[in-house]
This record gives structure tokens, sequence and C-alpha cells, in this order.
């Protein structure tokens, strides 16, 4: 019986070979989609989830006295908290920023490495990572002592063991190996490939230093908010409370907000109490992949039903001979399985294609067959699939089993106009989606081609950006390593700023310069001589820094448009400004530079006052160094630069940048939502046309013979498509209209981001209906030409 | 009115070709009302629908009234399909989306005649085939003997040179038959050409000839008068 039925089913699908490849390849690409954002929803799921141990192991933040949050907490909070509460197991602190790249040193093999933190003695009591190699007790209680990752261990050593050899950090200290620990199989919030303890432990532990995190791990497992009302109550009979009339509860119930409050390190990445984290993204792309998924499940469903016309003669027949319905209904049913298999089978190639980008997008390396595999995961697939051929398969295969066997054979096909409001519905929805989406690829393309044209103001080509990692390469050394850097061929100026056009961590404070008596808010901008030279900054009233005494010492200022505008300055020259609390010191505004962006188009140009040097009450270092190269061959150049910088800062590699690069790099969260809504908006196009193509085939399938009599009768293919097609436009022109406001709407919000953007004008609405339009009548037109152009004896010998 | 010569028609599918008809000359003058009958699968509904322009012909010439036709594009036959022929089916063919009157008015729709002019036309035809009372019935609610007067009302409405009929009283009782039938007499009398496909001997006798089938030939032509 099986073999039967798997034989009818292949019958039928290549009896009907291009309803059901489209049928399979809707559904294939629906269910790609719908993958790729599953694994990834797993991916961040599994987030510190590498350990049993890390249920119990906690990040403790605080809120101080203004409501402000703040994940650095003082250098004793964890040893405060081990001692005073018996439900702690361990506490520890650590530091620095995980995605700086620290310089490491293992005798002459220098590397710059992300993932370095310094840590006290405790950090693997907290963390349970696995060490493969050397002291698996006690790594850390060396005061110089160092675990690195296998990773490090081979980067550094090679194959030679490292347990004993020294590595100098910052080219500054030395550290000790002690242990090499195994890299977590799983994401975790805290990238970690070596861990030191800090030769400066001593000094900086004081109350007054806020540069830690503060993570705990408690004995027994307990639910979040007694772990944190727990150490709360420590931390303010410890630390906050200065009037000893009122107890904790009291200090609470007052609505003092002040205290620690504490995230369970597995929520940190997905679900932080404070602060920001993928989800909202990753939910807005699990519904978009579910309704594509479920959109195509529908059409699928749809389809079936159209093709399923042709077949009422086959059901007639089987139940005149004895079939029962329930057999029917489960001979097609497992025909859909089979086509959702197939489905399954192909979006599982499409996936081996899509993965690689996606993957790059996202800087994530998903996989479904390599060491991510997990029952789990196949689990979820087959769950998955199991939901798709349901809601494919059971409306079609009511439908076809519930045929009058006496009208079938009679030649009567039609069965009302059942599910038909149902049906326009979810073409209407698909169409929606289809035209949101359409808008939001116009407006996105526009507003994304505008800012790459968008005049800057200043000039990046050939302008590299030179980190400096040591302050005296800034500063007292700058000039010489001016003039060496000049001495390079090709190399045409050079200069400094503490602000670098296209930072994504750029300085964005502001201070209140006094000007005439008043205060206004202005950001500083520390530079040197030829800044505006070597970027090609326009000048509008003035003139340019020189090497005049005062220009050196921070007597003079150059300020843009804007700070002009905000000062009421039109020209430069006997104006003077001065910084924060040191009038005493006056600065004369020299210049007016034209605005330049240095931000990207997010913000508003901000008003700036540029001075050279820090003489005057200000102390600002930091950001560039600035190279402009013109000449033939600029690798050269850049090559002798690196040649160059080995001798300026010995021990550090040097790590640059072009500015235009830089810039760029500003847009690539821009650039990464232009390719995701081109990528579910053409999906969602693509399914949106299935789906109608399936309902018009179904629907007009189902009037071939009126059809025919109409032809009979004299009508005309124009004549028919009219009077086929206009129901239809009918529904994508309120799909269109839905989606209007809800694209604009959309489009305005996105907007806001920008200071500088596209007006939402009217004809980029009007094209995006156009060409929802268009691919509805392209659609709906295929399956119309198709029956005018039917033979009418054909149809209409059924008698 | 109708000369077909030599008439040549192949049903091909990937393996077999058949023949339906072969070797077939028709010649019907105007005002003649002409029965062709056989067994199934004789090929007489295949020839009518020939003689409808509704399908081709492999080879041989059909002259209708005297222009050749057998290699007419669509749109030309759709042309000359609606002016000069209308049709009446042994399942009627009535579209059941639309009333009795809309029905009726579709041919006019597609001449593209004025609406009081359709108006007229049609309620003049219904008059005349005696369902006028049902006008704005649909045509399930209808029995079948009315169903057929529509049909019939449909294909003259457009005062057509020729009716072809497939079979007009195959669905219907003895006396719904016979209302079609005098009602098809009627329209010859007044000058239309009626081509028939009937199994009935009794229907054959109200036509003026009748031409018998088998296996895809003309076999015997009688005249009735």
């Amino acid at each position: 019986m099986i073999k039967n039925y798997l034989k009818f089913a292949f019958r039928n699908l290549w009896k009907s070979k291009g309803y059901a490849t489209i049928n399979i390849l809707g559904l294939a690409v629906g269910l790609t989609s719908f993958l790729i954002i599953l694994l990834y929803l797993n991916h961040e799921l599994s987030y510190d989830r590498w350990s049993p141990e890390l249920e119990k192991v906690f990040k403790v933040s605080l809120r101080d006295a203004d409501n402000d949050i703040s994940s650095n907490t003082q250098a004793p909070l964890a040893a405060l908290l081990q001692e005073k509460t018996p439900q702690i197991e361990a506490a520890t602190k650590i530091s620095t920023d995980v995605t700086f790249e620290v310089p490491l040193a293992a005798g002459e093999n220098v590397i710059s490495q992300a993932g370095t933190i310094s840590a006290d003695s405790l950090f693997f009591k907290v963390f349970p990572y696995k060490i493969v190699e050397g002291d698996a007790r006690t790594p850390l209680h060396k005061p110089n002592a160092m675990v690195i990752s296998e990773h490090i261990a081979a980067k550094l050593f090679g194959t030679e063991n490292p347990i004993g050899k020294t590595i100098k950090v910052f080219n500054s200290f030395e550290c000790e190996v002690t242990a090499v620990i195994e890299r977590p199989e799983g994401p975790s919030h805290l990238d970690i490939e070596l861990v030191y303890r800090s030769p400066y432990e001593k000094n900086n532990y004081h109350w007054g230093n806020w540069s830690y995190y503060t993570y705990i791990k408690i004995k027994n497992p307990l639910p979040t908010d007694v772990v944190e009302t727990t150490i709360d109550q420590i931390y303010y009979t410890e630390r906050v409370m200065k009037d000893k009339t009122l107890s904790y509860h009291e200090f609470r119930k007052s609505g003092k907000q002040e205290g620690l409050f504490v995230d369970a390190v597995h929520d940190i990445h997905n679900f932080p109490k404070h602060g920001t984290s993928n989800m909202t993204t990753l939910s807005i792309l699990l519904l978009l992949a579910t309704l594509l998924l479920f959109a195509g499940a529908v059409n699928f469903s749809n389809l079936s039903i159209a093709s399923s016309l042709r077949r009422a003669k086959e059901v007639g027949v089987k139940k005149v001979l004895g079939s029962s319905r329930a057999r029917l209904f489960w001979q097609f049913m497992g025909e859909i399985a089979m086509q959702c298999l197939i489905a399954l089978a192909i979006s599982m190639l499409l996936l081996h294609i899509a993965l690689p980008y996606f993957n790059q997008e996202f800087q994530v390396s998903l996989n479904i067959f390599g060491n991510q595999f997990s029952w789990n995961l196949l689990l979820q697939i087959i769950l998955c699939l199991f939901a798709v051929t349901l809601l494919s398969g059971l409306y079609p295969a009511f439908f076809l089993s519930r045929y009058n066997t006496a009208k079938v054979l009679k030649g009567d096909y039609s069965s009302g106009k059942q599910g038909l409001a149902l049906r326009n519905t979810l073409i209407v929805v698909q169409f929606v989606v289809a035209a949101f989406f359409i808008i939001g690829i116009a407006v996105v393309n526009r507003q994304l081609n505008y800012m790459q044209h968008f005049d800057r103001g200043f000039s990046g080509e050939q302008v590299l950006s030179i980190r400096a990692l040591l302050m005296k390469t800034r500063e007292d050394d700058f000039d010489k390593v001016k003039n060496e850097l000049l001495r390079i061929p090709g190399v045409t100026s050079v200069a400094k700023s503490t602000k670098v056009p296209g930072d994504q961590f750029a300085d964005t404070a502001t201070m209140n310069f006094k000007h005439e008596g008043e205060s206004y808010r202005l950001g500083s901008v520390k530079v040197s001589k030829d800044y505006f030279e070597t970027l090609r900054i326009a000048l509008i009233d003035g003139r340019y820094f020189n090497d005049s005494q005062a220009d050196q010492s921070t007597r003079s200022a150059i300020i843009n448009e804007t700070a002009a505008h905000k000062l009421g300055l039109q020209q430069a020259g006997g104006k003077y400004i001065a910084y924060p609390n040191c009038d005493s010191i006056p600065i004369e505004v020299v210049g007016i530079v034209k605005d330049f962006n240095v931000l990207g188009l997010e913000q508003q140009i901000q008003p700036a006052v540029f001075t050279i040097g820090n003489q005057a009450c200000m102390f600002q270092s930091g950001g560039a160094i600035l190279v402009k190269l013109n000449g033939p061959d600029v690798q050269k150049s850049v090559a002798a630069i690196e040649e160059l910088w080995k001798s300026i800062e010995p021990g550090f590699p040097i790590r640059y940048a072009f500015l235009d690069e830089n810039f760029q790099q500003l847009f690539a969260s821009h650039l990464r939502l232009q390719r995701i809504v081109a990528f579910f908006g053409t999906t969602a196009i693509a399914i949106a046309m299935i789906g109608l193509f399936a309902l018009t085939a179904f629907l007009i399938g189902r009037r071939t013979k009126e059809i025919s009599i109409r032809k009979i009768l004299g009508a005309n293919t124009s004549e028919l498509s009219l009077l086929l097609g206009k129901d239809f436009i009918r529904l994508i022109a309120i799909a269109v209209l839905i989606a209007l406001p809800l694209g604009w709407w959309a489009a305005n919000e996105w907007l806001q981001n920008f200071a500088y953007r596209i007006p939402l004008n009217a004809w980029l609405f009007a094209m995006a209906a156009c060409s929802v339009m268009v691919i509805a009548t392209f659609t709906i037109g295929i399956n119309i030409i198709k029956v005018s152009r039917a033979n009418i004896a054909e149809n209409l010998r059924d008698e | 009115m109708i000369k077909i010569t030599n008439l040549q028609k192949y049903y091909r599918t990937e393996e077999v070709e058949t023949v339906a008809l072969n070797n077939v000359n028709i010649h019907v003058k105007e005002g003649e009302f002409v029965a062709v009958m056989g067994p199934s699968g004789c090929g007489k509904s295949t020839l009518l629908n020939i003689v409808g322009l509704l399908d081709d012909l492999d080879e041989g010439s059909y002259l209708f009234n005297g222009t050749e036709v057998a290699k007419f594009k669509e749109g030309n036959r759709s042309n000359l399909r609606k002016h000069n022929i209308g049709f009446v089916f042994q399942s009627f063919n009535l579209i059941d989306e639309l009333t009795v009157f809309e029905n009726v008015e579709l041919p006019l729709v597609y001449t593209n005649v004025p609406a009081a002019e359709r108006k007229r036309r049609v309620e003049e035809v219904l008059e005349k085939v005696q369902i006028m009372h049902r006008r704005n019935h649909f045509p399930q609610q209808l029995s079948g003997g009315q169903q057929q007067r529509v049909a019939v009302a449909r294909a003259v409405v457009n005062n057509p040179k020729l009716i072809l009929a497939d079979e007009p009283t195959g669905n219907l009782d003895s006396s719904n038959g016979n209302e079609v039938m005098h009602l098809l007499t009627e329209l010859n009398e007044a000058g239309t050409t009626i081509v028939m496909v009937t199994h009935s001997e009794h229907d054959a006798k109200f036509a003026d000839r009748v031409i018998r089938m088998l296996d895809g030939q003309v076999i015997m032509e009688t005249s009735t008068v």
C-alpha cells in the first residue's frame, strides 16, 4: 500500500511539474530564511551557557543616588561582598575592555590581542574555564601570574610548552604563564583569551576607583532577585547607610534607588537589565521569518488546491471504488509531507550557500552540520517541518477528500466560495509586507546613496590615520615624528587631531566656553598646525594656524561655522573666547572654517573650537596622527611608514587606517540594514508573487469553462484580462493603500536617526506603489494569458 | 454557406496519432437544417467544433460564405464567430454567476451593441423563448428545459446566420426536448442555418437532411424531406 502511495505521489508530482516546482521552491525559500534565523537565535541563546556552573554566576552593577546606572564598580566591592555574604562562594573583579587590542610580546614575537583582561586571584573560582595545562588549582595566585588560551599559546610559543614562560604586556611589565585554558564551547559575553594579574593592583585598590566589573558566584542556585536583595542589603549597610535611623527596608520603601543590582551572566548578552541587546532586532527578524514561512506554507496550500482541480476525477473514481475519505485524506497528506521533505532538502542546500554570507554579515560562525550540530536543533527542524506540513497540507487534504463524488464525475469541480475571504486576506497581507519592503528598500537605498555622496567638507582621500599608542609620540615627540614622516617620499603633510573623522567612538563631549561674559557649549579639539590643510578644509574668514608663538601655545583658536554662528561671530580676529574656569587666558579666534562632518550623518555638526597644544587649562590627548600621501606609489610610502614606526614606537605594532575607509566604517551598520532589508524584501516579494500566482491559478482555473463560453460568445483577450484581473488588482490596490502609511511611518522613524537625511517625497511612494502593481499584474497576467489562449474545444469537452 | 473539402483531423498524444476525421466533405446551404448522427466517438462533435471555428483542422479546406477560413488566426476566427455563429450545447454552458438576462446579453456586449439596444433585443428574444418571467433568475434556479431555452436565446440574440447545436436535447426529458426542437425549427423557418449533432432519431426528423458518420468518416447522407 505504502509503495502504491509513493508511486502515486511521484507520478502526480511529475504530472504537475510546474506547480510542484513553484510549490516546493517557495516553501524552501521560506524555510531557509526561517532556519537561518532559528540558527542565529539558538546561537544567541547559547551565550554563557557553556557550563552548568555559570547558572550560579552573576554580574554586579550599581545604581547611584541620581539613578544613573554603572556597570563599573569600586575596586574593593568584590572582596566586601565575599566577606559579608555567606551564600557567596567567590567574588572577583576584572578590568579593561575586552575589545581593546593589547600589545603582547614573547621575545621577538609581538602581537596585538583583543580579549585581554586583568583580574584578581579569584577569577577562576568564579568562571569555570577548563584549565588544560599548568596550575589548575591556583592559577592566578602569584602576583605576576598570567593564564592564556590555547590559541594564544600557539600564536606566541608555537608547539613549545608555555608554562613558566614570560609575556611582556603593554611593553611595560612581564607576567609569567601559569596555566593554559581551553576556549569554552559556546559564545560568552566576555570573550577572553588572556587573564593576568596587574602589577598596579595594590595601588588601585580603594573605594575611589570605579574601574572594575564585579562578578560573584553563589554556592547554591538561587533566584536572581534573592541574590540581588541579599547583596544590596549588605551594600546598604556597609556603604550607603549614613543616617543610621533608616533600616534597609525603610530606605527601599522611601523610594530611593541607590544600591546594587545583579544580572545572571547568561542573561547579560540577551536580556540585560539595562543597556541594549540584539534581542529586539532578533525578535523582529524572527517575526519576519515566521511570517515568510507562514506565507510560504499558505501559498503551498493554495497551490496544492489549485493543482488539485485536475485530480477531482481521481478522487471521484477512488471513492466510487470504495476508498474511504480518511484514506484519501492520508494519501494527500502523505504527498504533501513528501513535498515538504523535498523543500526541506532544498532549503538545506540553500542554507549551505547562504550561511557564509550571513556569518560574515553578523560576525558569527553558524553552521548546521559541523560542530554546532545538536539533537536539540534537529528536533526543532523536525517540529518545524511537521508544523509546515500540517499548515500546508490540512486544508488541501480536506478539500480534496471532500469532493462530491457524483458531482465530480459529472464534471462539476467547483466547490463554492468557501475560504475565499480568508485566502484574499492572506494575499493582501502578503502584499502589504512586500509593498512595505519595496518602500523600505527604496528609502534605505536613497538615504545611503545620499550619505555616500554627501559633501563632508573635508577630503580624506589618501589620508592615513595612525593610532599612536604612546602619549609621548603624540605630544612631546610629535614634531620629531612629523619631520621623520615628512622625509618619506610621497608624504605631503602630517597633522594630528584628538577627534578623527570617521572614528566610531569619537569624543563628542562639549564644554562651557566663555565669550564676552556668556557661556557657550562648544566642543574642544586639539590639532596641529597643518590639520586644516591636510584635510583640505576650506577657510571662510581669517587665517589658518601658523608657527607664531600665540598659535603654538593655545592663545589662538580656529572655530567652525556652527560655532561662529552660535557665538554670533561674523568675522575672525579681535574676538576672544576662554576655556571653562580659565578666564585668565583669553584665546583669540583667528579663523573660521567651513563646517565639516566628522561624526557621520546621524548627528548635526557640533560647534567646535580648534586649538594647538595643551597650555590653556585643559589637557586633551588621544586621537591619531594624520598623514597625507600623494605620490605615484602609495604602497611604497605606507611600507616606509611601517618601517619608520618600528623606531618611533618600538615594541608596538603600527595600527593605521585610511580615513575614507574609516568614514565608510560609520556606514557599516546601515549597509548591513540595507542588505537585510534587501534580502527579506526579495524573499517577501517572491513569496507574495508565488501566493498571488497560486490564488489566480486556482480561481482562474475554476473559471476555465466560463472563460471558454465567453470566448465562444466573442470575448477577446483584453476583455478577458479585465474580467479576470480586476478582482485581484483590487486586492493588490488595497494592500498598497495599507502599506503606504505603514511604510511612510517606518521610513520616517528610521530617518530620524540621521541629522542629514533625504526628504520623503511622494514620488518615492508612487514609484513603490507602481512597482508593486507591475509585479502583481505580471504575476496575474501569466495565468490570464495561459487560460485565454487555451483550446476552447478542449475545455468544453466534458460532455 | 459551409463548404468543407477533404478535411483531416488528428489527435496526437506522445506515442499515438489517432485520426479523428478522415477525408470529410460536407456542404451546407444557407437556410438548411442539417443533423449529424453517429455513435459516440465517431467524430461528430469534433466536426461541429471545426465548423464552429473552435478547433483547428489539420488538412483540407473550409469555405465559410465563400471565404477560406481554415488558416484563420484566433483573432479573425473570434470575430467571424461572434458575428455569424450561435452555439447551443448539451450541458447548456450558461455562466452560473450571471442572471438569465446577463447570460443572453453577453454576445451583444462583446459585439459592442449599445446598452439600450441590448436591452430591447434581449427582452425580445426572451419573450420569443418564453422565459421573460425568469429574466432575473440564476441558471441554477431554472429547470433543464428552461436553461436550454436560455441557451438558445443566447445563441440567437445576435441574429447569427448559423446555429451549431451539440445534442441540444441530450440532457432534457422528452417534453422539454420537444420544446427546444420546435424553437430551433422556428428559427430555421425564419431563415437561420442550423447544424445539429444528435443521437436521437426523433430529433433528426426535424432536420432537412441527415449526415451519418462512423469512425471519422461520412458514410451516408439522407434527406428527410
